[in-house]
């Protein structure tokens, strides 16, 4: 066989035969070397007969039991023969399965029940879902190998070595931005070399989309082009004295800010008189060096039109196709999802489900946050992270549909897989009884089942009926999950007052705060508060679902307020421990008597008894997670974040809160800020880690551009350059373009004064005396050729 | 608490519960058995790929009928099923006399396993409407009963698709758990 196995390592069929009952049929390209008899099970689910079709998904590597052990070491990409065994150990592989019972009288007893399964390390598993439609109808008409093999093959055909591939920072600004040409820059950054496969078709489509927002992409296109041409010389001059002015020039148009509105456009060269439309054909000018100023004004910019047809319809996915038996199957790849993440999940759908449900059962401080009123999702959430073991039950359901709310909630406790790991080793988003001695023992499990009898017959500590909406909490959970003494008393008067001088004066406040902050150990009988900021939240977001918001926004939401309780937790480990390995250290600001200042780090709360209080109430899910496997895996990957984030040395996400929250910010603070993020905001990646700070759902921008209408000019002029910075790159570029036109136009305005000044300045020193045909050049100092040609 | 006190009251006005398991070689016809004292009515069925359960009441006695698919290769499953078993239904095809031996066999396994100690036994001779069908007795005779102590059993020759039978052993179960353990 000559093909790799690189999306697809295996491909399994299973049969219900009739007089034996589940077997597996077919292992192609060779056995896994796992009980055949477990892959059958979970490939023909419990009901599977009630069903005319249903989706199970299923993992191996998890356990012992579900390790595969094929003969032939899977091919691994990259990676050499005497390494592909320690890679294939322990690396997850997703299992889709489609199940199909099909009713025929011609049949003895009247119904065929088969089932075929792709084995992937994808975790992006639903894109498979319309090959193995096809495939397994194929199978049904002609059962043979053959049919194991086309789908192999058409499958390991597919091509996504064009795909982009995004850094953490740049998934993290793609998943929360709307704009369809989000990234657009990366299709072309790879796609630009080569001729593309399927020109013809892409160009038809494209030119509809291009008449739709005509106005706005011929601008950013140039910004593209221009971009890629003079990222590093950009990056290289800012903060450089004289020169940086002159070269943030070049890129000031204001065209690319403001694109997208012609009005503004027009508004925008009568105010700046001085510049008009003329500023506009010199940003072309310069961002296709070498051609004429007339010519390109005039011509269609080829380039750009190039870019345009190839740029995909939407950026958050990666087009290609399975080419399955003459049938081109599209292919939708998504580009910004993190491995955590598997298949496509619905928060919404989860949310939904429960957000009314019941809960019964016993209460317990690591999952009843709220006492009695926890809301049903918080209460998913905390027994997720304190790593409880979860059961989703369906009766009756489609076992597609049960696997589906074990992936959403494994993605509800990560973080949609951007805040924290370890869910999906856990996870067994469809389980049965073939195995339950095996995954029943793995702490923390999350399974879906659709058996009941698991209700009355599991070990679990939470079960959430999917059917009935309600949410049990085991009658033994003290007994599984006995409640300790820990955390420690709280205000130990160990560590606070070093770090918090400005807010030690609240220290009596604090004690007092932390007295209703002891529900920790009380157990059963907690009554329970309904204004809890959980339970605020939870309002939000029930609110949010019902107006129709989208599945990404409301997943932004839940990486927010995950990333928030990993923050409080660092918080709370310095507070007990007296120090933290998960969070940057919580210091206010700091001004130095000898004009130096030190920039505040870690969490920010709107005032000390509130943050005594958010502390008080997470003390005792915090204590629960810190005792699992996902607080370690947390810990080794901030460890290795702060070592490997572009941005050095400060936690830009202080900053950017205080910016965005706080209340009477001293001028100094503001100045520190402004100056760090403009010395520290130079180069590609810490634009895209800058902004990944600053979605837009959270205003984006908006706190930064503040700084546009600060009274003092220093704070000012560094927001001018911070933002100009960010202008140099098309991702930069589409969060201008999100800020209001007030914000848009201020910083257009001082944008041009301050590069009018500059120049003057220059011109002063080059040209003392006299007018200058020069004036109005905005040609950047590194393109000779166009400056020459204007002079 | 407010759980508790309609418990109390259910066993006041003898409400009673019943947990059955209903298994067998496959084709025998516990599905189609499930679905007459469920429905009424003579479904057809296709074979059962993991399990039902239904809820039938009968004279004040609430069934939580459990029907666990029979192919060889899922009898392994049946163990999950045994925990609470007040009764086991095991269902005989009377008409496969090849096979009767090896429905012997998988009784006594079930059986012997400690879950299942003190469960009761009611066994259908199912399919009495087919030529040749073997009678209760014989049924009786070839799973080894008469050897059985310490354990109630109650053979009954059934035809599930008319629901002939099928009552009447509810009746022997329903009687007869009251003798048993009344924890």
């Amino acid at each position: 066989m000559g093909t790799t196995s690189e999306h697809c390592s295996f491909v399994l069929l299973a049969d219900f035969d009739i007089d034996r009952g589940a077997q597996l049929t077919h292992q192609f390209p060779q056995p896994l070397g796992t009980d055949e008899g477990l892959l059958a099970n979970l490939m023909l689910p419990d009901g599977a007969e009630r069903q005319l079709e249903d989706w199970t998904i299923f993992f191996l590597n998890q356990t012992p039991f579900n390790t595969i052990a094929p003969v032939l070491a899977l091919e691994t990409p990259g990676i050499k023969m005497e390494d592909t065994e320690k890679a294939n150990e322990g690396e997850l592989l997703y299992v889709l399965n489609l199940v199909r019972t099909k009713h025929d009288k011609t049949f003895r007893r009247g119904a065929v029940v088969k089932a075929m399964a792709i084995c992937t390390r994808h975790p992006f598993i639903q894109i498979f879902k319309p090959v193995l439609l096809m495939a397994l109808d194929d199978y049904f008409t002609d059962p043979s190998q053959e049919c194991l093999a086309n789908l192999f093959d058409a499958v390991n055909a597919m091509d996504i070595s064009m795909a982009p591939m995004l850094s953490r920072d740049e998934k993290l600004i793609m998943r929360v931005s709307e704009r369809m040409d989000v990234f657009a820059e990366k299709f072309a950054d790879l796609r630009r070399p080569t001729p593309l496969p399927h020109d013809g078709m892409n160009g038809a489509r494209d030119t509809i989309m291009h008449s739709r927002n005509d106005s706005r992409s011929s601008f950013e296109k140039d910004k593209e082009l221009e971009r890629t041409r003079s990222r590093a010389d950009s990056v290289k001059s800012h903060g450089s004295g004289v020169g940086s002015g002159v070269d943030a020039s070049f890129a000031l148009g204001g065209s690319a800010v403001l694109i997208g509105d012609e009005s503004v456009l027009e508004a925008e060269t009568q105010t700046l008189s001085t510049r008009g439309r003329k500023s506009i054909d010199a940003n072309s000018v310069s961002s296709h060096g070498t051609r004429s100023r007339r010519e390109e004004i005039m011509a269609t910019p080829t380039p750009i039109a190039d870019l345009r047809s190839i740029s995909p319809k939407d950026t958050h996915f990666y087009s290609t196709t399975i080419a399955y038996k003459g049938h081109n199957i599209p292919i939708k790849m998504p580009l910004s999802t993190f491995p955590e993440e598997v298949g496509d999940y619905s928060l919404i759908q989860l949310i939904q489900t429960f957000a009314n449900a019941t809960i019964s059962g016993p209460q317990h401080p690591h999952l009843h946050t709220s006492g009695s009123l926890t809301h049903p999702i918080i209460l998913l959430f905390n027994a997720l992270i304190t790593e409880k073991r979860i059961i989703f039950l369906g009766y009756q359901r489609p076992a597609g549909q049960i696997s589906s709310y074990v992936l959403s909630a494994c993605a509800l406790g990560s973080g949609c897989g951007s805040v924290m790991r370890g869910f999906i080793a856990r996870a067994f988003p469809y389980a049965n009884l073939t195995n339950r001695d095996e995954w029943e023992r793995i702490p923390g499990f999350i399974a879906g089942v659709t058996n009941p009898i698991f209700e009355s017959a599991g070990s679990w500590d939470l079960l959430c009926d999917v059917g009935t909406g309600r949410m049990v909490v085991h009658k033994d959970i003290h007994t599984s999950w006995p409640v300790t003494n820990t955390p420690p008393p709280l205000g130990g008067g160990l560590m606070r007052t070093g770090t918090m001088k400005a807010e030690g004066s609240i220290a009596s406040e604090e004690d007092t705060g932390r007295v209703p902050g002891q529900p920790i150990n009380q157990g059963g009988r907690n009554e329970g508060k309904a204004d809890t900021i959980d339970n605020v939240f939870m309002e939000d977001i029930v609110s949010a679902i019902s107006l129709h918001f989208p599945e990404p926004l409301v997943r932004a939401r839940f990486v927010d307020y995950v990333q928030r309780f990993v923050r409080l937790a660092a918080r709370y480990e310095e507070d007990y421990l007296g120090k933290t390995k998960i969070g940057y250290p919580s210091t206010a600001f700091i001004h130095l008597g000898d004009g130096t200042s030190q920039l505040g780090s870690g969490l920010v709360f709107t005032d000390e008894t509130s943050a005594v209080r958010e502390l008080a109430f997470n003390a005792n899910r915090i204590d629960g997670w810190r005792r699992t496997k996902m607080y370690e895996y947390f810990a080794e990957d901030f460890q290795l974040l702060v070592q490997s984030k572009p941005i050095k040395n400060f936690d830009v996400y202080h900053q950017i809160v205080r910016m965005r929250s706080a209340k009477n910010m001293s001028d100094m603070e503001a100045e520190a800020i402004t100056r760090m993020l403009a010395e520290n905001v130079q180069t590609y990646d810490q634009v895209v880690e800058f902004l990944a700070y600053l979605p837009p759902h959270l205003s984006g921008l908006l706190p930064v551009t503040f700084g546009l209408f600060h009274h003092q000019e220093f704070i000012r002029d560094q927001t001018v350059e911070l933002l100009t910075v960010l202008r140099s790159f098309p991702i930069g570029v589409q969060f201008l373009q999100g800020l209001n036109h007030f914000h848009r136009y201020s910083y257009v305005r001082q944008a041009h004064a301050r590069e009018s000044r500059v120049q003057r300045e220059q011109q002063h020193f080059l040209f003392p005396p006299g007018p200058n045909p020069n004036i109005m050049s905005r040609t950047p100092s590194n393109q000779s050729e166009s400056s020459l040609g204007l002079g | 608490m407010g759980a508790n006190i309609s418990k109390a009251v259910a066993k006041l006005f003898s409400n009673k519960e019943m947990r059955l398991l209903m298994l067998g070689l496959d084709a025998a016809g516990k599905t189609t058995i499930l679905y007459k004292l469920k429905l009424n009515q003579s479904v057809t069925t296709i074979p059962t790929v993991g399990f039902n359960v239904e809820t039938v009441t009968y004279k004040n006695v609430k069934f939580n009928v459990w029907d666990v698919g029979g192919q060889d290769k899922i009898r392994p499953l049946w163990r999950h099923y045994y925990t609470g078993t007040q009764g086991l239904v095991f269902v005989v095809d009377s008409v496969d006399r090849d096979r009767l031996d090896e429905a012997r066999q998988e009784l006594h396994r079930i059986l012997s396993d400690r879950e299942m100690k003190d469960c009761l036994l009611l066994v259908f001779a199912n399919k009495q409407d087919l030529p040749g069908a073997m009678s209760p007795a014989e049924v009786t005779e070839k799973l080894g009963l008469h050897k059985m102590r310490d354990r109630s059993w109650y053979v009954h020759p059934s035809c599930a698709t008319t629901g002939e039978g099928l009552f009447e052993g509810l009746q022997w179960l329903s009687q007869n758990v009251k003798k048993q353990r009344q924890p």
